[in-house]
């Protein structure tokens, strides 16, 4: 078995550095040639060149803004030696202590380390971690890499969009919001607010909960509830329908046909993630376009969906896929074969500000989420407090882009002080009428 | 019903006042504007390659540099000058922004790609320029501190091919990329297996230890011979079998990769990454080799993160200037799935120097195989301007 000896990346161009052997052969007859059982030796830290930025400190925030909470928020900070700090977002619903635990196990990814390397050190994270893939891991690596870009867009002085090759449209990202609304009037008004705000989109569901089989009713309730939205809010209103992998194949496919006349947006996670070919069995029978991602981590779990065709767009979020380094690249992945990205962003403000550099440098970028409604509520005036201007508020229907280096924003741990962690129950646990589990 | 008309006067009035409200495409001035595209073709004076030095100034007093290559050079240029105006008061660090203008400029892809590679290379350089960093950091930062490199032999037959390896050999290079000779006759029998066999394995110990080979087949093969030939070679281990068919038959390489271990390289032709995805998805193609001077920086990027999915590296493809060569080398050390790059070997001393003038650094010195990446702002560039003038490409 041939291994490679690392010699330290953070030496630029010019330094010939330690030439170790370019393929360091095992003594022969040695076990860890076989199986790599044998314990690593912890490689040393990588030698800086001179002049190199260092990161002095990685600290992770777990932030409760609300008492009993699926959700707090999970924030990664990064310091170096030249004051430059950089914010990421790594919340996963459900399991903060788990995505906490893991940045902490991270630490010697980064601290001691360059910060500019970031595709490097997602490299190492990723492969590195042996055991791949999975939200824990990726939002983990998802928040670190975050911060890493924030570091960077400023030491370069430039808003990370600018160092991925935006901005394509300076009136900022298109976005849409929650519809939130129960009734027809409901959704009026909420077409009438949009239309003076001058937002084009809105997202909203299906009702209740679906069998793998569902009966008349249920069916009859979900296409009604799709004709609803369309009739309150308009022809002119883009309409996204989250089915939350809820339903089958076999149901979902009954309904997409059925609602085609509604031209919707896209419906989005028709069934469960895990199932390729099973999502191809509703997106092969109807003209809706369907969406998903949002529960993929890594460009490597996209690769199915793309290569087969299955989906019209992806949805992955920043926070699970990997940050901006795998949410660029899975925009990438997708533009070759007319796949667009839509990406899902429903926790915190750092990742949902964070998609937006990602989303005005990709050409098949088409519209970006919020789970806020059209109205501000306790949650954007918190996330307006702590950064200093309306995080993810649209204006005329666009998310505006800082200005500003970095990701664009500032935030302060004294801010964050007033909302300690308070741990993390677990996300909704659901149940059909017999007692079985559900999803919802 | 009348409250009905009432709601939908209002809502009609609300969504032009917003539309008013809504500030029109590309009205807001950038901070860094295009202020002039240049264009130069060069010629190398021995080997007589040519290519073509496209410009990018701004109005931050920063210029950016790239280049690409034509069998129509002066064609190239005209139009270049067409497209300019789409870009002249443009966004100077958008490459996607830039991208899509010359999108829209019309002709074929394959006819603006050339334009789209050089123009993005320059406006990467004036990104590393005013990020005071070089491409490499500026995109994300060195994913390796050297890159290993081959160069492409000169040569019909195994004297002409010797000396240019020996060359090679003594310019520093470890891998070596051989241009397949096809036979003169009909047929191509027996022989043409054997023999090309043979003569590789005589460059091998020319070589020497640690070395390796790309043999290069030019699209001359048909699917059987190629898939033959993939075969003969399966325990030479080539690095891969290059371009082995013509692009135009998704049977040809199914073929190919289903008879043969032996990893197969394309790209020279493609100038849209959807052809990368086509090959990958057809399971038939283990190295991507997307040409620099078609592709540029970014979307040698984009097919590289394609291609990552797949476990499958690149290698871009390379017969220009050094400019080429720089741009080529910024994506090598940004990638984490970059495996080696190819380098034109120069005819003689003469071109070498040419080379060597017009960048105004020497980024083709491999040590042991591997080259060093370039240092300085942006690509790392020093365009040389009377350079321009003493190699332009005479009629």
């Amino acid at each position: 078995m041939n291994r490679r000896q690392f010699v330290g990346a953070g030496v630029l161009g010019g330094l010939a550095g330690a030439m170790a052997p370019r393929r360091a052969r095992a003594a022969a007859g040695s076990v860890s040639a076989e199986c790599g059982c044998a314990p690593m030796m912890v490689p040393p830290p990588l030698p800086l060149a001179p002049g190199r930025l260092k990161v002095t400190d990685m600290k992770v925030f777990g932030v409760t803004i609300e008492k009993n909470s699926d959700r707090p928020y999970v924030f990664v900070k990064i310091e170096t030696d030249a004051g430059v700090i950089g914010w990421g977002e790594a919340t996963l619903e459900g399991k903060a202590g788990a995505v906490m635990q893991t940045v902490q196990d991270l630490r010697d990814f980064i601290v001691g380390n360059d910060p500019m390397l970031v595709e490097h050190h997602w490299q190492s994270m990723y492969i590195h971690a042996f055991y791949r893939a999975g939200p824990i891991l990726g939002s983990a690596i998802a928040g670190i890499d975050q911060a890493l870009w924030d570091i960077r867009g400023k030491v370069l002085n430039q808003p990370v969009y600018r160092l991925l090759g935006g901005p394509i449209d300076p009136r900022g990202v298109r976005g849409y919001y929650h519809a939130r609304a129960r009734t027809l009037e409901e959704l009026r008004q909420v077409r009438a607010t949009a239309k003076e705000l001058g937002i084009t989109a809105f997202k909203s569901g299906i009702p209740g909960y679906y069998e793998w089989i569902e009966t008349n009713d249920s069916i009859r309730a979900a296409v009604k509830q799709l004709e609803m939205l369309r009739e309150g809010l308009g022809d002119d209103i883009d309409i996204g329908v989250d089915f939350h992998a809820k339903t089958s194949p076999s149901v979902a496919a009954i309904i997409c046909k059925e609602v085609e006349p509604l031209n919707l947006m896209f419906i989005e996670e028709p069934c469960p993630p895990e199932n390729a070919k099973a999502m191809a069995r509703i997106s092969s029978r109807t003209t809706v376009p369907i969406a998903t991602g949002e529960r993929l981590v890594a460009a490597y779990s996209c690769r199915e969906l793309i290569e087969q065709g299955i989906v019209d767009i992806l949805q992955c979020d920043i926070n699970h896929v990997g940050g901006i380094t795998a949410l660029w690249k899975v925009g990438a992945m997708a533009e070759p074969s007319g796949v667009m990205i839509a990406p899902h962003a429903c926790e915190g403000p750092i990742g949902s500000l964070a998609t937006l550099h990602v989303d005005a440098s990709t050409p098949n970028f088409i519209v970006q989420e919020i789970c806020s409604g059209v109205v501000p509520a306790m949650k954007e005036k918190l996330w307006e407090e702590w950064l200093g201007f309306p995080a993810m508020r649209m204006v005329n229907g666009y998310f505006p882009l800082s200005d500003k280096p970095g990701l664009g924003f500032e935030l302060s741990e004294e801010s964050l002080k007033k909302y300690p962690f308070e741990g993390t129950i677990p996300m909704a646990r659901v149940f059909h009428e017999d007692g079985s589990v559900a999803a919802w | 019903m009348a409250q009905h008309s009432r709601s939908r006067l209002t809502s009609k009035r609300s969504r032009l006042a917003a539309l008013a409200a809504r500030p029109a495409p590309n009205t807001q001035k950038p901070q860094v504007a295009i202020t002039d595209v240049t264009t130069a073709p060069v010629q190398e004076p021995a080997g007589g390659r040519t290519y073509v030095i496209v410009q990018v100034k701004t109005d931050a007093g920063v210029t950016g540099v790239g280049e690409t290559t034509s069998s129509q050079p002066r064609l190239l240029v005209q139009r270049v000058d067409a497209i300019k105006p789409r870009l002249m008061g443009q966004d100077a660090v958008s490459i996607e922004a830039a991208r899509r203008l010359i999108a829209q400029s019309g002709g074929s892809i394959a006819e603006q790609a050339p334009i789209q590679a050089a123009i993005n290379m320059a406006l990467l350089d004036i990104l590393g320029k005013l990020s005071k960093a070089p491409v490499y950091e500026a995109l994300r930062g060195a994913t390796r501190q050297k890159a290993r490199a081959f160069a492409h032999l000169h040569g019909s037959e195994e004297s002409s091919l010797r000396a240019s390896l020996q060359r090679a050999k003594a310019a520093g290079y470890r891998a070596f990329q051989v241009p397949l000779k096809m036979p003169d006759g009909p047929t191509r029998g027996r022989s043409f297996y054997t023999e090309t066999y043979a003569l590789l394995e005589k460059l091998r110990t020319a070589a020497g230890d640690g070395t390796d080979f790309v043999l290069d087949c030019g699209a001359q093969l048909s699917a059987a011979e190629a898939a033959g030939l993939a075969i003969a070679f399966e325990r030479f281990h080539l690095l891969w079998l290059e371009e082995p068919t013509a692009e135009i038959n998704g049977g040809a390489f199914r073929k190919i990769s289903a008879e043969s271990v032996t990893p197969v390289g394309y790209g020279r032709n493609i100038a849209d990454n959807a052809g990368f995805q086509d090959l990958l998805r057809m399971d038939s193609i283990d190295i991507l080799r997307p040409d620099v001077a078609r592709s540029g920086v970014s979307e040698v990027r984009k097919a590289a993160s394609l291609a990552e999915t797949y476990y499958v590296a690149i290698a871009p493809f390379h017969r220009g200037g050094p400019i080429g060569t720089a741009a080529a080398l910024h994506a090598a050390a940004s990638l984490p799935n970059f495996f080696i790059q190819e380098i034109p070997l120069p005819a003689d001393d003469r071109d070498v120097a040419m080379r060597r003038e017009l960048a105004g650094v020497d980024l083709e010195k491999p040590q042991d195989g591997f080259l060093p990446l370039p240092a300085g702002h942006g690509l790392g560039i020093t365009l040389n301007e009377d350079a321009l003038r003493k190699y332009a490409l005479r009629s």
